[in-house]
C-alpha cells in the first residue's frame, strides 16, 4: 500500500470536515427552529448550573455583606452630620440672626434681586421667616439618597441569601436553613407638617434613625448568614459536578471557538499536510490530489456554515439558490448557443473539415466583438432586450439572459480550443472512412475532445459563477449581491466574508466534479 | 484498377509554390501488393493521399475501376473511401471509444444494424488476432495492436483497396514483421489490393509485388519487385537500396575504391560463389559488403567485392561471374 498515508490523511480530514459540516447544518437548523442543540444534555446543564448558581449566590452574600455594612455606617454618619447642621440653624433661625447672603440659598437670592430692583423685600423675609437653608438641604439630599442604597444594600443582602438558599435546597432539598432575620422598618412618622430649620432637624433626625435601623438589619442578616453559608458550602462539597458534566458544559460554552477552530485546524491541516507532498510530486495518485482539494472544500464549507446560522443561515441559503438560479440556466444556454459555434470556429478554418474564411472571420468577429464588453456595461447596454426576451429587465431571473449573451462567446472559445486539440489525423481517418461533416463532428470531433469539453464547461461555468456577483447592479440577488450589500454598505463583514466563502466552495465544488467527470470520460490514460 | 495519369499536385504556401508530386503515372494491378518507396519529402504521401482524394491533385486523373476519382462529387466520394480504405503510421485511432466501437465506426457509417455490425466487428477483430480486446481502449494497447485495430477498422467497409501511410513506421522490427504479415495474409486470403507507402527497403522486400521508386516527386523507377532490385537503373533506386554512398562503405576502407556488385537472384545463393571465384581464377576476393535476406519468401542477396586492381583479373571474375547467370554491376569509386 504505497499511497496508505496520502489515504489515512484523507480519511482523517474527510471526517473531521463531515463532522464539521454535520454539526454546522445541524447548529444552523436548531438555531432557526428555535432549539436547542444542547437538548440530550440539558440534565447535565442544570446540575452544572444549579452548583454554580450556589457559589455564585453564596460569593454574592459575602459581598453583599461587606458592602451593606459599609452602606449603612455611611448614612448613620451622613445623617448625623445634617442633623448637627439643622441643629445649628434652627438655633440661628430662633435667634432671628441670619445672613440671606452666606445662609440663605434660592430664597436669600430672591431677596437680593429684590432689593436691587428697589422692590420691599420685606413682603418675601415676612412670607418666608422660617430660613430656608440651601446648603442643608443639598446634604439632607444627599444623606437621603446613601440611607436608601444602604436600605437596598440591605434588602439585597436579603434576596442574595434567600437565592443562596433556593440554589443549595435546588440541589440538596433536604438541606435545612435558619430563618432569615424579618427586617424591621424605622418610625419616621414624626416629620409633621414642620417647617423651616425644625423640618430638616426632624428630617436629620429621621435618616439617622433609618441608618440605624438598615444597621441592625444587616448585622441580623450577618448573623444568619453565617450559618447559611456554612450549610450551602457543605450542600456544594457534598455535590460536586461530574467530570462528564464538566467537559460537556465546556464543549457547550465552548462549542462556537470549537467548531472554528476544528474548520481552520482541518485546512491548515489540509494544507500542511497535502500540500507540501503535492509540491514535491511524490504522490501521483489522482485520488490524492482530489482528496486535497475536496477537503478543503468541505472544511470551508462548514466554516462557513457554522457561521452562517439563524437569519445568516436563511440570507445564505437564499444566495446560494439564486446564484445556481443565475448559474445554471446561463451556461445551458450559453453551451446551447456556444457549442455550434465553437464548432463552426474549427470546422471553417483554414485546413479543417470544412474550410470557410468568410464564415469564420465573420463568427470570429462577433464572437470576439461580445467577448471584449464587460460585463457590467453589458448588462446595461441590453436593458431594452432584456425586457423583451425575458419580460423584465431587472431581477434575478432576468440577469440570466445578458450571464447568456455574455457568457456564450466565451463557451464559443472554449469549445473551439478544445475541439483543435483533437489529433488532425483522427479526423483524416474518419475523413478516408467516408464520413459526413456531421458524423465527423458528432462521432469523432466531439467525443474524442469529451474530457477536455467537460473540463472547459467546468471553467465557463466558474466565469458565470464569477459573473452574476455583478447581477446586483440589474436587481439580481446571489451570493455576490450579498457581499456587496453586507460589506459595502452596512460593513456587515461576517456577512461578506460567508458569502465569499460560500462562493468560493461553489466553485471548488464544480471544478471537483469536473474534474472527476473529466477523468472518468478520459479514456486516453487508462 | 488504379490508375495514375499525369498526376501532379502543388502545394501553395506564402507564396511560395512546390512541386510535391510531378507527373506521376502509374498503374495498379487487382491484387497487387504496390509499394511506393522513398525519402522523406520525396511526395509518396501526397501521392497516396491523392489516391482516396484527401488531397486533390492539381492537374492530371486518378483512375479507379476507371472511374474518375476527380470527377466525384461529395456523395460519390464518400462511397468511393469505403472502397478504397486507409492505415495510417500514427494508427489514428479514436482514443476515446473501444477498439470494439473503433472497428464499429465505418459499419455506423453504413448504417449497419447493431447486432449485424458487432457480430462483424468481432469476425474482423478475429482476423487481426485481437478478439480479447474488443472492450479494452487504444491506449491499453501497444502500437502493433493499434495497427491491427486500424486494419480491422479499415477492413470494416469491404474495401478492394487498402492503403497503407507509412503503416509500419512507427513500429519496431519484430512488430513490423507481423503487420506486414498480416497484410500479405489480407491481400492473399481477401484479395484485397494493397497500395503501400514506406521508406524502408525492407518493407518492399517482404511483401510487394510491384514497386515504384519516387524521388523528388517523380516516379524514378517502376516494376516488379524482383526486376527493380536486381536490376536497378535509376539512381534513386541505388541510392535507396544502398550500394552507393558512404554509409555502405565498410568504415576501414579510407579512399574511395571500385567496387563490384554481386547480386544472388535467390536460386544460386546456395552455391559456394566466392571460393568458386578464388579457385577457379585464383584471384584473392575482397568482400567489402554482404546482405542476404528473404524477398517474397525467395532467399535473396547483393554483395560488393573490391574490383581488382588488374584489369585482366577483374575482367575474367567479371566474365565468369556473368557466366554463372549472375548479375553484375561494376561502381565506380
Amino acid at each position: 500500500m504505497r499511497y496508505s498515508k496520502s489515504r489515512l490523511c484523507g480519511a482523517i480530514l474527510l471526517i473531521l470536515a463531515a463532522a464539521l459540516l454535520a454539526v454546522g447544518v445541524l447548529a444552523a437548523r436548531a438555531d432557526r427552529e428555535g432549539t436547542s442543540l444542547n437538548a440530550p444534555y440539558s440534565a447535565a446543564l442544570s446540575e452544572h448550573d444549579a452548583l454554580v448558581a450556589a457559589e455564585e449566590a453564596a460569593a454574592s452574600v459575602s459581598e453583599n455583606l461587606e458592602r451593606t455594612a459599609k452602606r449603612t455606617a455611611e448614612a448613620i454618619s451622613e445623617a448625623e452630620s445634617c442633623v448637627s447642621a439643622a441643629t445649628q440653624a434652627l438655633e440661628t433661625e430662633q435667634a432671628g440672626d441670619y445672613d440671606p447672603e452666606t445662609d440663605v440659598g434660592l430664597l436669600g437670592q430672591s431677596i437680593l434681586e429684590a432689593e436691587a430692583a428697589g422692590a420691599d423685600v420685606s413682603a418675601i423675609k415676612d412670607s418666608y421667616a422660617p430660613v430656608f437653608n440651601a446648603e442643608l438641604i443639598a446634604a439632607l439630599d444627599n444623606a437621603l439618597t446613601t440611607v436608601k442604597r444602604a436600605e437596598s444594600a440591605v434588602e439585597t443582602t436579603a434576596e442574595a441569601l434567600q437565592s443562596a438558599i433556593d440554589a443549595a435546597l435546588a440541589i440538596d432539598p433536604t438541606a435545612s436553613f435558619p430563618e432569615l432575620p424579618a427586617l424591621t422598618e424605622a418610625d419616621t412618622t414624626k416629620l409633621g407638617d414642620s417647617t423651616g430649620a425644625q423640618r430638616q432637624l426632624t428630617r436629620g433626625e429621621n435618616y439617622v434613625l433609618r441608618g440605624q435601623t438598615a444597621q441592625s438589619n444587616a448585622e441580623a442578616l450577618s448573623d444568619a448568614a453565617a450559618a447559611i453559608l456554612e450549610t450551602v458550602g457543605a450542600v456544594i462539597a457534598d455535590n460536586p459536578v461530574s467530570a462528564a458534566s464538566r467537559l460537556i458544559v465546556f464543549a457547550h460554552t465552548r462549542a462556537a471557538d470549537l467548531l472554528t477552530a476544528g474548520a481552520l485546524l482541518a485546512i491548515v491541516a489540509a494544507v500542511l499536510l497535502f500540500a507540501p507532498a503535492w509540491l514535491a510530486n511524490k504522490w501521483k495518485l489522482p485520488l490524492f490530489r482530489k482528496g486535497f482539494w475536496f477537503t478543503l472544500t468541505v472544511a470551508l464549507l462548514a466554516a462557513a456554515l457554522h457561521y452562517a446560522s439563524g437569519e445568516m443561515w436563511e440570507l445564505m441559503r437564499q444566495g446560494v439558490f439564486d446564484t445556481l438560479y443565475m448559474t445554471l440556466p446561463a451556461t445551458f444556454f450559453s453551451y446551447v448557443l456556444g457549442l455550434p459555434l465553437g464548432v463552426l470556429l474549427v470546422i471553417t478554418s483554414p485546413g479543417h473539415i470544412r474550410p470557410n474564411p468568410t464564415l469564420n472571420s465573420v463568427v470570429g468577429t462577433v464572437v470576439n466583438f461580445l467577448r471584449s464588453i464587460p460585463f457590467i456595461i453589458l448588462l446595461v447596454m441590453l436593458f431594452d432586450v432584456t425586457r423583451i426576451v425575458m419580460g423584465s429587465a431587472i431581477g434575478t431571473r432576468a440577469v440570466i439572459f445578458p450571464l447568456f449573451v455574455s457568457a456564450f462567446p466565451y463557451v464559443a472559445r472554449i469549445v473551439e480550443g478544445s475541439l483543435n486539440e483533437v489529433d488532425r489525423g483522427v479526423i483524416e481517418a474518419a475523413q478516408s472512412m467516408g464520413s459526413t461533416t456531421w458524423q465527423i463532428i458528432r462521432k469523432v470531433l466531439i467525443p474524442e475532445a469529451m474530457p477536455s469539453l467537460i473540463n472547459g464547461a467546468a471553467i465557463c461555468m466558474t466565469t458565470i459563477l464569477a459573473y452574476t456577483a455583478m447581477a446586483g447592479s440589474a436587481g439580481g440577488d446571489g451570493l455576490g449581491k450579498i457581499a456587496i450589500t453586507y460589506g459595502l454598505n452596512y460593513r456587515e463583514y461576517d456577512i461578506m466574508y460567508v458569502s465569499s466563502l460560500l462562493l468560493v466552495a461553489l466553485v471548488q465544488i464544480i471544478q471537483i466534479a469536473g474534474g472527476i467527470l473529466m477523468r472518468a470520460a478520459d479514456h486516453r490514460k487508462k | 484498377m488504379i490508375k495514375l495519369v499525369n498526376v501532379c499536385k502543388t502545394f501553395y504556401s506564402d507564396g511560395k509554390e512546390f512541386d510535391a508530386v510531378k507527373n506521376v503515372s502509374l498503374e495498379i494491378q487487382k491484387g497487387e501488393i504496390f509499394g511506393i518507396i522513398g525519402l522523406s519529402g520525396a511526395g509518396k504521401s501526397t501521392l497516396i493521399r491523392c489516391l482516396n482524394r484527401l488531397e486533390t491533385p492539381t492537374s492530371g486523373d486518378i483512375l479507379i475501376d476507371g472511374e474518375s476519382v476527380l470527377a466525384m462529387n461529395e456523395r460519390q466520394l464518400r462511397s468511393l473511401r469505403k472502397k478504397v480504405t486507409m492505415i495510417f503510421q500514427q494508427f489514428n485511432l479514436l482514443m476515446q471509444k473501444t477498439v470494439a466501437r473503433n472497428v464499429r465506426y465505418p459499419l455506423e457509417l453504413a448504417g449497419v444494424p447493431k447486432a449485424r455490425a458487432n457480430k462483424r466487428v468481432m469476425e474482423l477483430l478475429e482476423i487481426v488476432g485481437l478478439s480479447d480486446k474488443a472492450d479494452a481502449y487504444p491506449a491499453q494497447l501497444s502500437g502493433g495492436q493499434k495497427q491491427r485495430v486500424a486494419i480491422a477498422r479499415a477492413l470494416a467497409s469491404d474495401p478492394e483497396v487498402l492503403l497503407c501511410d507509412e503503416a509500419t513506421s512507427a513500429l519496431d522490427p519484430m512488430t513490423t514483421q507481423s503487420i506486414l504479415s498480416l497484410l500479405q495474409d489480407i491481400n492473399r486470403r481477401l484479395g484485397i489490393t494493397i497500395v503501400v507507402i514506406t521508406h524502408e527497403m525492407a518493407v518492399i522486400r517482404q511483401i510487394c509485388t510491384h514497386v515504384a521508386i519516387l524521388d523528388g516527386g517523380c516516379v524514378a523507377e517502376e516494376g516488379s519487385v524482383d526486376d527493380v532490385f536486381t536490376h536497378t537503373r535509376s539512381e534513386a533506386g541505388r541510392r535507396l537500396f544502398g550500394y552507393v554512398g558512404d554509409h555502405t562503405r565498410p568504415p576501414e576502407i579510407e579512399a574511395p575504391v571500385p567496387m563490384i556488385r554481386i547480386v544472388f537472384d535467390g536460386t544460386k545463393v546456395n552455391e559456394p560463389i566466392i571460393s568458386n571465384l578464388a579457385l577457379k581464377t585464383g584471384v584473392a576476393v575482397n568482400i567489402l559488403h554482404a546482405d542476404i535476406s528473404l524477398l517474397s519468401g525467395k532467399p535473396y542477396g547483393q554483395m560488393t567485392i573490391e574490383r581488382p586492381k588488374d584489369e585482366s583479373d577483374a575482367k575474367l571474375l567479371i566474365d565468369l561471374l556473368t557466366q554463372e547467370g549472375i548479375p553484375v554491376q561494376e561502381v565506380s569509386a
